[in-house]
């Protein structure tokens, strides 16, 4: 089954295609679908194809193929959960900021780690967003997870930020790592040992 | 109270050691004293360590797993210490911090955190020092940025090293041609010396030898420790844990240096 959606007639077409990036393939796969007015059976085989005319010379090149279950399939990136899953980050950090006494402090201390440690299930949704995780994932690494209440804090200033971030730019990574950087936390904790020259 | 000269080892440390480790290396540093560097050794951490984490994390997009990167480490005709430093790092902390964590999502958390290293470490290089000479002329390189395929790129601009016209360098080693000469006659007294001071002594020669004239880049970075020293203030003590290669120039030049 062959469905030729874009026509064009430039060179740019080809070198949009050769860059195609995660989001230009994800927006093929879905006009493609939307063009498509039944779901395919499953044994199918869908190729998007691109026409390129420059004067009398025509070529036809192949932009994708995909199976039904490709694109039938896709679901977009989990963000809404993640911002969800921040919510309860905070929910766990507010509740740490208010225990007043020392082993409940702990308890909830090592709730929040447990918590963090699924993280990793969000993994891929953009670089940005990697990195993030990759940092927070980090974060009971150095000092054993022991917390204090500046870096209580520190933790409550970012998933109040990040539960508000749909988008994680470079500028919003900056500042939640400042923030736990100021407040002692050793992001790069997993570098022990010292680089040497020898 | 002696300024104190940060070598290329220590402003790695600084930059991107953990806690502990920059805990040591201040704790060498007298409080009060400052902290002085040099453009070159910047460079050389830009050309250097900061190029080995761009390396593996653009290599990380074409695996499936971490423990594929050790495979492609292997597979280099050369080991790069700083690489095997790195990955040492990193599979200890998963093996310790992250067992269950899966091959797939290791590659992942390492590439998130060698990002992090890329974006924040190069900021992180030149504000380690209060002052940063630049006697030797050398040049200041681009902010590391991520192409549209998620590679991080670095404009170093090395194809201008090695040229008299463009590198300071030239200039710098046959105005102290005598200095310079004095050192390779002292290296070249050492009893079996390594590979590196081997190289040291063949390439010192070709950076003063005749003026105006271009010279292999190689002659820069294989002369890098002597360069550096010499062009440290005479009033500083370097601070470095190369102290195989540190020690004898620093006898030479004469200088003070502190070993962490």
């Amino acid at each position: 089954m062959a469905e030729t959606i874009i026509k064009a007639g430039s060179d740019e077409l080809e070198e949009t295609f050769a860059l195609s990036s995660k989001w230009l393939t994800h927006e093929l796969a879905e006009q493609t679908k939307r063009r498509i007015a039944q779901k395919p059976v499953d044994s199918a085989e869908i190729n998007l194809y691109a026409e390129v005319r420059q004067g009398d010379t025509r070529s036809v090149l192949q932009v994708a193929k995909w199976k039904p279950s490709d694109l039938y399939g896709y679901s977009d990136a989990p963000r809404i959960d993640l911002l969800n899953v921040f919510g309860d980050l905070l929910q766990v950090c507010n509740v740490i900021a208010n225990s007043s006494e020392a082993v409940e402090f702990e308890l909830k201390t090592i709730d929040l780690w447990q918590q963090l440690r699924n993280l990793n299930r969000f993994f891929g949704i953009s670089a940005a967003h990697d990195e993030l995780i990759a940092t927070l994932l980090s974060l009971p690494t150095g000092a054993r997870g022991v917390l204090d209440e500046r870096k209580v804090s520190a933790l409550q200033q970012c998933f109040s930020l990040l539960m508000d971030s749909i988008n994680v730019a470079d500028g919003s990574l900056d500042a939640v790592e400042d923030l736990l950087e100021h407040s002692d936390f050793d992001l790069q904790a997993p570098m022990v040992r010292l680089p040497s020259v020898e | 109270m002696s300024d104190v000269f940060l070598e290329t080892t220590a402003v790695i440390g600084l930059a991107f050691g953990n806690h502990d480790a920059k805990g040591h290396i201040n704790s060498h540093i007298p409080s009060g004293s400052r902290r002085i560097t040099s453009q070159y050794v910047i460079y050389e951490v830009y050309r250097g360590y900061l190029r080995y984490l761009r390396l593996l994390h653009n290599k990380t997009l074409q695996l499936n797993g971490f423990s594929e990167i050790f495979e492609y480490v292997g597979r280099l005709h050369y080991m790069p210490s700083y690489v095997g430093a790195v990955l040492g790092n990193m599979k200890k902390y998963f093996d310790g911090d992250h067992p269950k964590l899966s091959d797939p999502d290791r590659l992942v958390h390492f590439r998130g955190f060698l990002r992090k290293e890329i974006r924040r470490g190069f900021a992180r290089i030149s504000a380690v020092a209060d002052v940063i000479i630049n006697q030797l002329g050398c040049r200041d390189a681009g902010t590391p940025y991520e192409d549209d395929g998620g590679l991080y790129q670095h404009t170093l601009g090395t194809e201008l090293c090695g040229k008299h016209e463009t590198c300071g360098l030239k200039g710098y080693a046959y105005s102290y041609r005598v200095d310079l000469g004095r050192i390779r006659d002292g290296l070249a007294r050492i009893i079996s010396p390594d590979a590196e001071t081997k190289a040291r002594i063949k390439y010192l020669r070709e950076l003063y030898r005749v003026p105006k004239r271009d010279f292999p880049k190689t002659a820069c970075f294989r002369s890098s420790d002597a360069l550096i020293v010499h062009e440290s203030p005479v009033s500083s003590t370097i601070l470095t844990n190369n102290k195989k290669h540190i020690e004898p120039l620093s006898n030479l030049t004469p200088r003070n240096a502190d070993y962490f």
